[in-house]
Parts: structure tokens; sequence; C-alpha cells
């Protein structure tokens, strides 16, 4: 969408926006009506080549991936915007109008992928789709309706950009807001519905003689909440990772170095706001296993220890791939500020630190072996390296990584400032060795974990993040102080960046979005072989979780098709820039 | 720019391929499927029933994802060697069988002390319900495992465990089933005990498949309240029930109309999705237009002159398209709407329209020793003044209030050598399966529809019913 002039063309451009989603909507809904008119009755339905169980799970994912964006951008757009009528700076204002560009295609693109999932199950999976209406059905037309509650604030937050400015930005913050209001709403329900079929309440019976005995239950079950909050962070996180591979692009395809600077400022806030709503994720995950564990222990234990424990392999491969590609970026960031070249001492390191954590936390607890290496093994773990399998070495390794991480983004925050206060010298002592007690501490429960009971050691493991946290906001009440009335020693030189700098930014976006395309798969293949756990069996064909590697395939080409989607969204992002600097 | 498009897409491809590999060929590769469906009759010799026990033990029942049975494995719950030999002396006076069945359906019964939450519970779920969800034939299958692992297999399958297990199997009602009130209680009042409703055979009263085409509303409810009032041609009089519609509560009476003539109320019409998206699709495109057309003539009244603004890079072109396919949706849906009047969608045949309640109770205690029964797996205890009231709903149309039998319909049960000769598992058993009009055994020419036509009867419910007839019969 592009900007208008005046009421009149903000409202025309609403308008057009209102009469694309109607289409959507009517579009599916009568194909919902007639396709299911158009087949004999039939529990399931394969589609051809793929299978209908592949081709929902490409579209599912890639909706998802699609919403998170959507949902994921309004949420930091609308606080740039903020932090810009705070600190009247209108970069910021800029910044967020960049981000909500990135917006209107994409709209479009997540409304269409739902409408064609909606199509999928009702035409493929009509039984399932049956269970789900007897037990959902009076949120459907709130979920509808809050669609369009979003699409209309969502357009009316860009047209108006430019109408409500000054004393009348208040109005424009406040439509930023129902914006995320609209987008909560429709997150919570969503999420109703992908909760009950993992952890469902509320239901008597099964399979299609079911009995909703309460529809709050149903609603509000165990994984409801956790998801809430997982997602709402995951979205924020893959946002920014997705804006800074826009800025990346931005950056690489730019002819001065206005747009250079320009650019290479939106892709470094786009990567801290991806890496400020990572941090807490995990904890977020954390509590989405609890809810797990506490609706069905063996649901949990399939989940970690089970089915897809192997998967967390590759979750550790595509987080400490994650922690090495900030931390490149943050040393080549360094480049442009002067005086960062004196902390460059630290990098090799930190460097040593990261690949250590990452291959230990990669190591697997039982590795592909043959019979004979088996037996000259002596078992199926490897002498040596089945140590660094287990919990203890694990959580050891991701908080050192954690650790190592933060102490480079404060050198790189330090980059340019030469410390004055008299507090400097003590202040950094103290940091020193909080640090060196905290490494320690790390290090210790790590070890000490070999030697206690199963039990004792899971109760220990939260004690690692607990130090972590501790540490970091004592640095960071030591570094106020310290760093209070510094000198500097240059302004940072945005757009002086080498161009792999770029490339590491898209690294991190591809791999959030595989990610979250695995945990995804693994968050959806804990049902097995039920279509809502313990209430629905899956009687399809293909109702067994495939090989590792056939799931691995499938995210990476769900992975391959969402950046293609993206890269239109881009291309029409840009078009849109230049037709409005034409235009102005 | 198209250079830079193909180097980044070259590199995301790059990336993607990476994790890709990472893994198909570092991670340990294995397709895991549904547990396989096993075939556990009376006829199941010891050693393959000792066979199938492990194989659900390894997959249905996920046991092994807590519990060992080699040298290596998972120790979340107690290792299972030699459990066949310690679980005969678990609990003093509870023979191994039954402590093991127990402990299958209901794990918090006897608690090993060091695998215990913080409460003493267990966080093992119960077996013969989801997501391990065995059924009583195959609950004995994993008894008669675990009493191998050094102990003595008793375990003996009997009729009551295979009918219990074949009851769980059956399917429920189809996808299109309708879930209108009134479909439920044809079943729930035994309607279709004497009414075909699906289309397929002729039964003791007129069809319901179509009914609503044939009669209005009115004359619905009036066949029902006084059925001999207008009799349907070919069908016999005096049949029916006089005082059917007294068992049904006002509101009850008013849905089986509803549903069996097509009516449909306003509620349920502005209910139906379609005319709820039309409604938004109107609200919110006319609140726009409304608006727009608000600020349009304030910007002229403002500025007489100039020319209202077109949108940058909206092409005018497609609107009026736009327009009029949400406006064919629109009359498409209404139309679709208004028009589902007429034939109820018919319900899914007897014996598949509902699944009969999963057993609240497990099958009959095990054979051998009796003496040690768990409690857990006593019989129902439902009697024959329970089974009156479950017969009166089910029975008496065709079999008559007493058992007595109707004239042309079902026997007299109190006289019959059929019911004197069986024992009451064969009669539930008989109950079940019904007697279609083909069986040679058929002497009335009435089909006997399998449950009495009440799907949602237990097996224990049925006995009850048997015990009322027995009780009839003096």
């Amino acid at each position: 969408m592009a900007e208008s002039r005046g009421w009149p063309g903000a409202l025309a451009g609403v308008r057009g926006g209102i009469l694309k989603v109607s289409l959507i909507l009517s579009s599916v809904y009568l194909l919902v009506y007639l396709l299911p008119r158009a087949f004999e009755a039939a529990d399931y339905r394969d589609f051809p080549l793929i299978g209908s169980r592949v081709l929902v799970w490409c579209v599912a994912q890639a909706h998802l991936m699609f919403a998170g964006f959507v949902l994921g951008v309004p949420i930091f757009a609308l606080i740039a915007e903020w932090m810009g009528v705070v600190l009247k700076d209108e970069r910021y204002d800029g910044l967020a109008k960049e981000f909500t560009r990135l917006l209107a295609m994409s709209y479009t693109i997540t409304a269409t992928l739902g409408g064609l999932l909606l199509v999928a199950l009702v035409t493929f999976y009509p039984r399932f789709v049956a269970h789900m209406e007897r037990v959902f059905d009076p949120t459907w037309s709130f979920y509808v309706l809050a669609i369009f509650a979003e699409a209309l604030f969502a357009y009316l937050y860009w047209y108006t950009w430019e109408l409500l400015r000054g004393s009348r930005k208040g109005w424009h913050l406040f439509l930023g807001v129902m914006v995320n209001v609209g987008g909560i709403v429709i997150l919570v329900i969503t999420n109703a519905w992908t909760g009950y079929m993992m952890t469902p309440g509320g239901v008597e019976g099964r399979d299609l003689a079911v009995t909703v005995t309460s529809r709050f239950d149903a609603f509000v079950n165990y994984a409801w909440n956790p998801l809430n909050i997982h997602r709402t962070l995951a979205n924020v996180c893959f946002g920014g990772a997705v804006v800074g591979a826009y800025a990346a692009f931005r950056f690489l395809a730019a002819t001065t170095d206005e747009e250079r600077a320009e650019f290479d400022w939106m892709g470094y806030v786009g990567s801290f706001i991806a890496v400020a709503a990572f941090i807490p994720l995990p904890f977020a995950g954390y509590y989405l296993g609890l809810e797990i564990y506490a609706f069905s222990q063996q649901m949990g234990v399939s989940m970690m220890g089970g089915s897809f424990a192997q998967l967390w392999i590759l979750q550790a491969v595509l987080i400490g791939s994650l922690f090495l590609a900030i931390n490149l970026y943050l040393w080549l960031a360094m480049g442009r500020i002067p005086g960062g070249e004196r902390y460059r001492k630290y990098q090799a390191p930190v460097l040593f630190v990261l690949a250590t954590g990452l291959a230990v936390w990669a190591t697997p607890h039982t590795i592909v072996a043959t019979f004979a290496e088996m037996k000259a093994m002596g078992a199926a773990h490897h002498p040596r390296l089945g140590v660094l399998g287990v919990m203890s070495a694990k959580n050891t390794a991701v908080n050192l990584m954690i650790l190592s991480t933060f102490l480079n983004f404060m050198l790189y925050r330090r980059g340019n400032k030469e410390a004055t206060s008299a507090f400097s010298l003590p202040g950094k002592w103290i940091q020193a060795v909080a640090l060196l007690a905290v490494g320690v501490g790390i290090v210790w429960i790590g070890v000490y974990g070999y030697f206690v009971p199963a039990a004792v050691r899971v109760g220990l493991s939260k004690y690692q993040p607990l130090m972590v946290g501790a540490f970091m906001i004592l640095f960071l009440a030591i570094e106020v102080p310290v760093y209070r009335g510094a000198t500097s020693l240059g302004e940072i030189q945005w757009g002086r960046m080498p161009r792999v700098s770029q490339y590491v930014l898209f690294f991190l976006a591809v791999t959030f979005t595989w990610l979250m395309g695995l945990m995804g798969y693994i968050r959806s293949g804990v049902r097995q072989h039920w279509h809502v756990y313990q209430v629905m069996r899956d009687a399809s064909e293909g109702a067994y979780i495939p090989t590792h590697g056939f799931a691995t395939m499938v995210v990476s080409i769900i992975v391959l098709l969402f950046f293609l989607f993206v890269s239109m969204v881009f291309a029409l992002a840009m078009r849109s820039e230049l037709r409005e600097r034409r235009a102005s | 720019l198209r250079a830079v498009f193909l180097r980044i897409l070259g590199f995301v491809i790059l990336i993607d391929l990476f994790y890709m590999s990472v893994g198909r060929w570092w991670l340990i590769q294995a397709e895991e499927h549904p547990p396989p469906e096993l075939t556990i009759g009376v006829e199941t010799d010891v050693a393959t029933l000792v066979g199938m026990g492990e194989t659900l033990l390894r997959t249905k029942g996920g046991c092994l994802v807590c519990h060992k049975i080699t040298e290596q494995g998972n120790e979340r719950g107690p290792d299972l060697r030699g459990v066949g030999a310690r679980s005969s002396a678990r609990q003093p006076g509870l023979a191994a069988e039954a402590y093991l069945w127990q402990s299958l359906v209901e794990p918090g019964a006897y608690v090993v002390a060091e695998f215990a939450t913080a409460d003493g519970a267990s966080i093992m779920p119960p077996a013969d319900k989801p997501p391990a969800d065995l059924s009583p034939t195959e609950l004995k299958a994993v008894v008669a495992y675990l009493q191998s692992l050094g102990g003595e297999v008793t375990v003996e399958i009997t009729p009551e465990d295979v009918a219990a297990a074949a009851a769980r199997k059956q399917k429920p009602a189809s996808a299109t089933a309708s879930t209108h009130p009134g479909a439920a209680l044809l079943t729930a009042k035994g309607c279709v005990a004497c009414h075909d409703v699906a289309g397929t055979a002729r039964l003791v009263g007129p069809p319901l498949s179509n009914v609503g085409e044939r009669l209005s509303a009115a004359e619905i409810r009036q066949s029902i309240v006084d059925p001999d009032a207008v009799i349907a041609p070919g069908f016999p009089a005096g049949v029916m029930l006089r005082n059917f519609a007294d068992q049904l509560a006002p509101e009850e009476l008013d849905q089986l109309v509803a549903y069996l003539s097509g009516e449909v109320s306003v509620r349920e019409r502005l209910s139906h999705p379609g005319v709820q998206l039309a409604a938004l699709i109107l609200l919110f495109n006319g609140g726009v237009l409304v608006a727009l057309q608000w600020a349009s003539s304030r910007a002229k009244a403002t500025a007489p002159g100039e020319a209202v603004p077109a949108v940058p890079g909206a092409k005018p072109s497609w609107r009026p398209v736009g327009a009029a396919l949400v406006a064919v949706a629109l009359v498409a849906g209404l139309y679709a709407t208004l028009r589902e009047r007429g034939p109820a969608p018919p319900v899914a045949p007897p014996g598949a329209a509902e699944p009969p309640a999963p057993p609240t109770q497990p099958p009959a205690p095990p054979a051998a020793p009796p003496a040690a029964a768990p409690a857990a797996t006593p019989p129902a205890t439902l009697t024959a003044e329970d089974g009156k009231a479950l017969y009166m709903r089910t029975c008496p149309a065709c079999h008559g209030p007493n058992a007595k039998g109707m004239p042309g319909l079902g026997k007299d049960m109190t006289t019959s050598e059929f019911v004197r000769s069986k024992s009451d598992a064969e009669l539930v058993e008989f109950i079940k399966r019904g007697r279609p009009i083909d069986d040679p055994l058929n002497t009335t020419g009435v089909p006997m529809p399998p449950m009495g036509a009440n799907p949602t009867l237990t097996d224990a419910e049925i006995l009850a019913i048997v015990r009322f007839i027995r009780s009839q019969s003096g």
C-alpha cells in the first residue's frame, strides 16, 4: 500500500484494504462451502504427489511465519514511534514507518495462506475440522471480527501516518495500540485452538462423539497461556530478524552513503530487537514445557527424551550458530566505532568459549554408531564424548555462551567511550571479579552435577541462569556510574560496515526462521498419532512421525518458500518507498 | 539489484542446505508409526499372548519411555526385569496378575517408593486411557508379558474381554452427522429402534429420513403426541407407544420436531457463518464507505476546485470487479443459508452412530485365582431395577413393557427358550450384534437392530437389561 494525501485519500486506501480482506474471506468461505460438496464423503482425502499431511504442514507453517511477522513488527514499530515522540527524534519515527511499510503486502500473504490452510483442512481433513467445529464453533465469528478490526486499524495506522502528526500524534499512537490489540486477540484465539489440540480440556467423549462440558476449559487449556507468551516473544524476535534482513538487502542495494547509513542503523536496530526478545524466549519455552509435563508426563518425556530428543541437537546447532553470528556482527560493527579496536583482543577468548560451547551443546548423548563401533566403545555412548551429551555439560555450555555474548555486547557499547569517572577503576575491578566468580560458579555447578542424583541435578540447573541474570544486572548497575561523563572518541560512522556484515544479518534471519520451523514441527509432532491428543486419533496415512531427515527437508523447503515470498514483500516495499519519494 | 538478489538467494539456499544436512546426516533416522492392531481372542495361546504383550509394551503402551527391560534403558519408572516374580509378593493377599492389572489401570494404587512424586503419586497415566489406551485384551497381554519376566503366566482371555475390546473399536459417527440436538434425541429416546433414519432399510415404523418432505412440522408433532391420529399407509396402527411424548421434556419435543421437519429458527439462521461473514463484510465496507463519503464531501467543501486525489498504487480497474465478487459471495452465502431447509441430514446407521462409552470398569476379573481379583476389576453392579429403566428406553416398542412381546414385532422373552438357554454373557453379545432380517433364525420378519438401536448402552447396561428380562420370566 502506498501513502496518500488527505483524509479522502487515506480512507480510500483503507477502503481498498478492507475490500481486499473481504474478497479473500468471501472466496475462502465459498471454497469451504462448495468443496466438500464436490467430493464424496470421507474422513480423509489425499493430495497428489506430496500427500495431504505435507501440504497442510507447509501451508500452516508458512502461514504461521507470516502471521508471526505481521503480529511482531507492529509491537516494535509502535515502540519506535513512541521513542521518537519521547526523545523528540524524527529518526525513530522514520524507522517505525519503514517497519510498517513491510506489513501491507505481508497482511495479504498471511490472509491468503490462512485461507489456503482452512481450505486444505476442510478438503483433506473434514473429520478433524468437524471435531474442531463442535468444540470451538462460537470462536470463529470473533476470529473473523478480529481479522477485520486488525485490518481496519492497520490500514488506518499506515495511511494516516502523515495526517496525524504534531498535536495529533497521540491519535496515531492510539491506532498503533489498537493494531496490536487486534493482533493479540487473533493470537490468543488461534492459540486456544492449537493448545487444545495438544492439551485438550473441557470436553468429554472422543472423536466426533465429543461433548463440550466447559468451553472455557477448552479455550484456556494447559498450553494456551504459555503459547501466548512464547509466541508473542518469538514474533517480536522473528520480526526483528526479518526487518534486519530487509535492511541488509537495502544496504547491499544502496547507491549512496546516506542510504547505507540509514539501513545500517535499521539493520542494527532490527538485530538488536531480535536478540533482546530472544534472551527471555528460553524461559517462555521452559514454561510451555512445564505445562506440557503438568498435562501429560508421557507427552513431555516423548518431546524431550523420546521420539524428538535428537532434534534438540539440531536446535543446539541453530542456537549455537545464532550466538556465533550475533558476536561476529558485533565484532564487525566495532569497525565503524572509533576506539572499537581497543577491544579486538577479547575476540579470541570469546570465540573459544562460543566454539567450545557449541561443540558441547551439539554433542548427542547417543551417537549414530555401527555395531562394530559400539563394540569398540563398549556401549552405545562414547566413553568420553558421551559425557558431553548430558544435561550438566550442555547447561554449562549454554550459560557460558550467553555470558560471553553479553560481555561482547557491553564491549561494543563501550566502543567509543573513555571512562573518566573516579569510580572507573574500582568499578571495572568489581565487574572483573564478579565475572570470574560467575564463570567459576557455572563450571562448578556443571561438574558437581555429575556426582549427584538426577533429581538434584535437575534442581541445580536453575542456578546457572540465575547467576548469569544476577551478573548482568550487577554489571549494568556498575556500568552506568563507570561511564557517566565519559569522553567520546568519535561518532559512530553508520554505513561504514563491510558487506559481509549484511550477510550475517541474513544468516540471523534464516536461522531464526529455521528455528521457528523446527520448533513448530516438534510442538505439533508431540501429539504423535492424535489430531487432538487423547481425544481424536489421526487415522490418516500420514499419522506417523517421519524420519528427522525428512522432517528437516520439509522445514528447509518451507524456509525457502518463506524467503521467496519475503523477497516479494521487500520488492514491493522498495517500490512503495520509491513512489513516495517521487511523489514528495 | 538483480545481482544482489541472486547472491542473497544463493546464500539463503546454502544456509538452508546446511541445516537440512545436519538433520539428515547427523541425527539418527527412524520413522515411528502408530501401534499395530493386534487380534487377541480366547483362542490366543499363552506364548503368542506374551509376544503380543511385549509388542504392546514397546509400541502402543509406550512403557519403555520410562521403564527398562534390558540393562540399558530408561529409569524414570521401576526396572521391569523380574517384575513377574516380584509382583506376587508386593501386596499380601494379592496375586501377581491382579497386582499387575491394577498397577496398569490405576498406577497410583501401589507406587514403588523411590519413583513416587513429592505427594506420593505416580507419574504414569492409566494404561486403559489415552495415550496408551489399551483395550482389556491388550491389557491382559501386557500383564501376561510382565508375568513372563520371572514369574508364571496365569492370564486367560475370556469372551467378555473380547466383547469389551470389540466395543471400543466401534467407529463414531461420520463427519457429516448432524450436530442438531434433535438428531441425538432420535437415538437417545429410542426412535431409531423402529424408524429408519438412513433411508436404507424398512423397519417397524415409517422411515424418518425424508419425513420433512412428506409432513409439516405440525403433522410431525401430532404424530409424536398422538401416534394413532394418522397412520402412514402400509404400517400397522397401535404399535408406537401412546405415552411416548410424556417421556419428552417440552423443549425436547420442539427439538425433535424442528430436526425432523428441517425447520430453521431465526436465531439459527443468524448464527450461520455465511450470514455472520456477510454482516461483517457489510459492516466494515459500509462503515469505511460512509467515512470516505463524509471525508470527500468535507474536502470538497474546503477546496471546491480540487479533485479528490486518487490513491497512489491502487488500480481503479479492479475495484468494480472486486466489489462485484464480494456481492456475489454475499448473495451466494445468503442463498446457501436460506435454502438449507429440507430433509434433515441422515444420521449414521444404527450401530455406527455413536461410540459406546469406553467401559468405565475393566472386564471381568482374571479367571484365576478369583480370590485375588483386584479391586479395579469387579463386574458391573447394575441391578435388574436399573435394567428396567434402560429396557423402557430401548426395547418396549417391539418387546412390550414387560418383555412379553408385541404381535408381529418382538417375541415374548419371558418364556423364550432361546433366552433361557443362553448365559448372560452370550445374551449380551447377542443384543450387541442384533439379528438382521436375512438371518435364518429370524422368524418374525422384523430386524432386531444391534444394541436395540441404542449404541450408547455399555456392556454393563446391557447386562442389566438381561437381568431385568430374566426377572420378568419368574
